[in-house]
């Protein structure tokens, strides 16, 4: 039996070897340690979370029962990308032009939530929920914004906490408008707070660790899972302090995976992580592919049933890359070249794989061939670069200056991509420091077009998809055998962790022992409680949401030192 | 105050090392700030930063000789129309952006955008800790807002590439620096507008909501209908719409002051930058309304901005542009892409030259495509699909890239000579052609892109800034000479500073500075102006 160093050990190694891809150590390379030794778990802080564009559309949604993305409407600038999501709190920022947009998104919806025509009767009777001339205005109008604010400042507001709201009353009846016309004013004013715009939570003692309260773990839950605010059942939970023990949160997590809002979690990820909101800005040449609106969508709606799949049907995590099973509508099929497409019609549906000729997971999906492809060609170095930081959390670092790229196909002499490629890999120059880890994954992955269509050959040749994975040097021929050997990595199951911790969070993480924040013990301790890839990516969902880092927060100075 | 905001920032992301910001005219005393200002009377000097990605083709950039007389090298052509209004300024370099720890290529394009106008280096990060410094057009929009409160907007900042569709930034520095020009503070960068709709909205209504607009119930339909009225002169009756917005502004600020003293300091600083700017609406609110800024129309030499929702005739060749289309070229939303690339920069240019006219903001930052971007499609100049902007700019000494690169290179410089055209076509408030009293950049973050340079930038700078600038001249600063390969990316510290070109503009604007950015956190970058843009 072939003694091999256990996984931790692996997981340095790798870490180790990618710094700057040079073998020098300390760069941001990943610097984990092995389970068990990495000491007491730091829960760390999210700073004041600016709900995202895609957390406000939803809010607003849920909020005021009218689904109108005022985001999109009023043009809000776009929200920062930090290390491939959208939702993290330090780059949310609201700077002037964002206010000016919220302002006017703001007005706007208040006027829509108290439009008093039929048709938004229910939505307008649950902001109204008094008259103030039958209980007297002051009394009303009270009611109305305590009820209001406590859900869209998403935990209960005391009367006393209105009375500035309420005072718009008078300014409205000082310039000779009614008590309408004041509750609109108060109601934009809720809508500006940071007690609204922003997830803020208290604050412990400098240094100290204490457990959120249980509105701000119903937050926590509520924009980890459905990118939205609680719902009445959820405050309700945490009203009745039935959010504290993890058995509670657990089956809080399920109900809410079922809940039809946890479709926000699925095409996030789809979209950030898997990169299919990329689709709508790539562009391709190839002159033998319609690549319109209808493609490109069904591309990003097949990533997204994917991974919405391996959530609702208790998935391991190894099947995100291995599976029996894709989903495709007749569009879809018929660019895959599956038999039978012509029978299928737009909408979807899940069918077993005909052939051998795909892995049945996101390696072989056309939304991550294409996103990692150029224009007009398939870049193995692309792909490979996806698959190490994205997959497995190896982050490469750019090509250096004066290194052209690759050489676009020559007229006069055909030769595949591999060959071409193959200046890169020659020991001792330049690009192999690199290269070595990059271009191995994507050569496996050449049987698959610049769209993710299946081919033989590559100009003329026989596709070569040989190779090892770097650093496990696990062999593999095709997308099939790549796909279990990184699946079976260990730091496939790292990344996994880290990157639906990244999200769940919305804050970076830290593992390099520069801040007292470091993740390290939190990130090693749900590895070791997930054993190996095998664990059910729910598993990670239940373990991130109950861990230190979801339900507790440390405690941080209120003066600058 | 917005000025006491620069060492409170600079202090707050507590890394160990607090940047020591060198002394700008905003912290000076009101005393001296005075003096400075009274240079600048007169005259409504104005800044545009119009900027292209992954440097230049330099030897068809670069005129031969210097001085007047100088032939207009290949690159430039489009520019002889307007030589006598413009100088070429060869030379300077970007060294802050050469400033790296770690793998010294790494980030080189993030770091060279970052670094571009604020002239410090940057954190080394992917994540959330990033941090560069206020950028300069900055530094004069602040003063502008003491200066001209009436101006509809301190600054603009635009763009013709979208940054929000994709996560892919430059490996271990952050998408705020690459996607960003304009910075107001260490760690709040200023987003660009990318939808030209938005941008004559946002000048003629200074960011105002102009209507209560209405809203379908149906859900997706919502349509803003907050069209502003035509900038002619138009008044709209707006003392009550303000008195609302004004009480529910003051209550948000008060609830969010509220709100900050129970927090820790990150959270006191992420609601302070909200404060700042809820108090910048409050601050436009209160200068864009007649009641409280004396009423009337503009038009007077300086200071002499629009008030009100009026906008100014008197004294300016004042003129709306027809309201753009409402979309974008590569947006997120692919039913709104509607707009060709050079259309839109084209329409870019003409909200520019009308913010100009209509003397609505004074400062603009342009970003055309995002640097590395990988989208733009410049086969309609002759560039084949195959290849990209960044992918030619790594020309290799290929003899086809390299004169793709300077295709697209032309292109860019045709764009901006378009712009010159624009603006100096208006007649100013003083008689003068807007075009003489700015100070226009064509520029971008690198000198060849092939080798990643931050020295030897490419550099046009038109305009004559009121009289402080004597332009048609190539002005050649010696670039240190390599000293063989690993000395590309090692910080040039004998090359002449972009920061001083940037000191020359804040001078002209009036302001009392003599220093600007830093390369090792502590000591001046900049140290004076470029004085042979005097002449």
């Amino acid at each position: 039996m072939v003694v091999k160093p256990p996984p931790s050990r692996l997981l340095a190694m790798a870490a180790m070897l990618l710094a700057g891809c040079t073998g020098r150590i300390g760069s941001n390379g990943g610097g984990m340690m092995p389970a068990g030794l990495a000491g007491p778990i730091n829960p760390g802080r999210v700073v004041a979370h600016r709900l995202n564009n895609v957390e406000y559309d939803n809010t607003i949604r849920d909020l005021t029962g009218q689904d109108t993305q005022p985001s999109v409407a009023f043009d809000f600038p776009p929200d920062t990308y930090i290390e491939g999501f959208d939702n993290n709190a330090d780059a949310l920022a609201a700077p002037p032009l964002y206010l000016e947009k919220l302002q006017a998104a703001t007005e706007a919806i208040v006027t829509g939530a108290l439009d008093p025509s039929p048709a938004n009767a229910a939505a307008r009777a649950r902001i109204m929920v008094c008259d103030p001339g039958t209980t007297g205005e002051s009394a009303c109008a009270t009611k109305i914004l305590t009820t209001f604010a406590s859900r869209a400042f998403r935990r209960p507001v005391q009367d006393a906490e209105v009375q500035g709201y309420a005072g718009l009353i008078g300014v409205a009846k000082s310039a000779g408008d009614g008590f309408n016309q004041g509750i609109a004013a108060a109601l934009q004013a809720v809508l500006l707070s940071p007690r609204f715009l922003f997830r803020i939570e208290a604050n412990p003692p400098a240094g100290t660790s204490a457990l959120l309260d249980d509105y701000e773990i119903a937050s926590r839950l509520s924009y980890f899972l459905w990118s939205t605010m609680p719902d009445d059942e959820l405050l309700q939970r945490a009203a009745a302090r039935g959010l504290q023990e993890p058995a509670a949160i657990t089956a809080e997590v399920r109900r809410m995976l079922a809940d039809p809002r946890s479709s926000a979690l699925v095409n996030n990820l789809a979209g950030e992580w898997l990169g299919s909101r990329e689709l709508a800005v790539e562009e391709i040449t190839l002159t033998d592919v319609t690549f319109d609106a209808d493609l490109r969508g069904a591309m990003a709606t097949e990533a997204s049933m994917y991974l919405g799949e391996m959530l609702q049907g208790g998935h391991a995590i190894k099947e995100l890359l291995s599976s029996s099973f894709a989903f495709a509508n007749g569009r879809l099929a018929a660019h895959y070249g599956f038999p039978g497409a012509a029978s299928l019609g737009t909408s979807f549906t899940q069918l077993p794989l005909p052939d051998d000729r795909r892995s049945g997971g996101i390696l072989t999906q056309a939304n991550t061939l294409t996103v990692t492809s150029m224009r007009d060609r398939t870049s193995p170095t692309r792909r490979g670069k996806w698959v190490s930081e994205n997959l497995l959390c190896n982050v490469i670092p750019p090509p250096p200056p004066q290194v052209p790229q690759l050489q676009p196909q020559s007229t006069t002499a055909p030769t595949s991509v591999r060959d071409r490629l193959a200046q890169h890999r020659q020991k001792g120059t330049i690009c192999y420091g690199c290269h070595q880890y990059m271009d191995p994954i994507g050569l496996g992955l050449e049987h698959y077009d610049a769209v993710g269509r299946w081919r033989d050959t590559d100009s003329g040749a026989a596709i070569d998809a040989t190779g090892n994975v770097p650093i496990s040097n696990a062999p593999f021929d095709g997308a099939i055998s790549l796909a279990k050997a990184v699946g079976d990595d260990p730091r496939f199951l790292d990344c996994v962790v880290r990157k639906l911790m990244t999200y769940a969070l919305g804050r970076s993480l830290v593992t390099d022992g520069s801040s007292p924040m470091d993740d390290t013990a939190g990130l090693a301790d749900i590895r070791m409680r997930l054993g190996s890839t095998a664990a059910s990516v729910v598993d990670v969902i239940q373990l991130i949401a109950t861990s230190p880092a979801m339900t507790m927060r440390l405690g941080e100075e209120t003066s600058a030192p | 105050m917005k000025t006491f905001q620069l060492s409170r920032r600079a202090c707050l992301r507590g890394a160990g090392v607090a940047l020591g910001l060198p002394m700008l005219e905003a912290m000076l005393p009101i005393g001296r700030r005075a003096r400075a200002q009274a240079a600048a009377a007169g005259k409504p000097i104005r800044l545009v930063v119009w900027t292209f990605p992954d440097g230049a083709r330099m030897d068809a950039w670069t005129p031969k000789t210097t001085g007047a007389g100088y032939a207009m090298p290949p690159t430039l052509a489009s520019l002889e129309t307007y030589r006598p209004q413009i100088n070429v300024v060869s030379g300077l370099a970007n060294t802050p952006a050469s400033v790296v720890s770690g793998d010294v290529f790494a980030g080189s394009h993030a770091r060279a955008t970052g670094a571009m106008l604020t002239q410090v280096p940057l954190v080394f990060t992917s994540g959330a800790n990033f941090k560069a410094g206020i950028s300069f057009d900055q530094v004069i929009a602040n003063d502008l807002k003491v200066r001209v409160p009436s101006l509809r907007l301190p600054s603009l900042e635009i763009g013709a590439v979208y940054a929000g569709a994709t996560g892919n930034c430059e490996d271990g520095f952050s998408c705020a620096y690459l996607t960003n020009l304009a910075w107001s503070g260490p760690t709040t960068f200023l987003p660009k507008e990318t939808n030209p709709k938005a941008v004559f909205d946002r000048l003629v209504t200074g960011g105002l909501p102009t209507a209560t607009p209405t809203m379908s119930t149906t859900p997706g339909t919502m349509t803003p209908t907050t069209t502003p009225p035509p900038p002619t002169g138009t008044t709209m009756g707006v003392d009550k719409t303000t008195l609302y917005r004004k009480s529910v502004l003051d209550l948000v600020a008060a609830d969010t002051n509220a709100l900050k003293k129970r927090l820790g300091v990150s959270d006191q600083a992420k609601l302070s930058d909200y404060l700042d700017s809820v108090n910048e609406l409050e601050r436009r609110l209160a200068a864009l309304t007649p009641t409280t800024s004396g009423g009337g129309t503009g038009g007077g030499a300086d200071g002499g901005a629009p008030t009100g929702t009026t906008m100014p005739t008197a004294g300016r060749s004042c003129a709306a542009i027809p309201t753009p289309k409402d979309g974008t070229y590569l947006g997120p939303t692919a039913s709104k892409n509607v707009y060709g690339y050079s259309e839109l920069i084209g329409v870019m240019n003409d909200l520019i030259a009308m913010a100009f006219a209509c003397d609505l903001t004074r400062v603009v930052t342009f970003m055309s495509e995002i640097p590395l971007n990988t989208q733009t499609n410049f086969s309609f100049v002759g560039v084949s699909t195959s290849n990209y902007h960044d992918d030619i700019s790594h020309h290799g000494g290929d003899p086809t890239k390299l004169a793709q690169y300077q295709t697209v290179n032309t292109f860019y410089a045709q764009q901006f000579a378009s712009l010159l055209g624009k603006l100096s076509a208006i007649t100013d408030a003083d008689g003068s052609s807007v075009l003489d009293n700015s100070a226009v950049l064509f520029t971008s973050e690198f000198g060849d892109g092939d080798a990643h340079y931050h020295f030897n930038l490419p550099m046009v700078v038109a305009g004559r800034a009121g009289g402080a600038f004597s332009p048609g001249r190539h002005i050649l600063y010696p670039s240190t000479a390599d000293s063989g390969a690993g000395a590309i990316e090692t910080a040039r510290r004998a090359d002449k500073p972009l920061a001083n070109l940037y000191i020359s503009i804040m001078q002209a604007f009036g302001m009392n500075v003599s220093t600007f950015g830093s390369v090792d956190g502590t000591t001046p970058y900049g140290t004076g102006p470029l004085t042979e843009l005097a002449g």
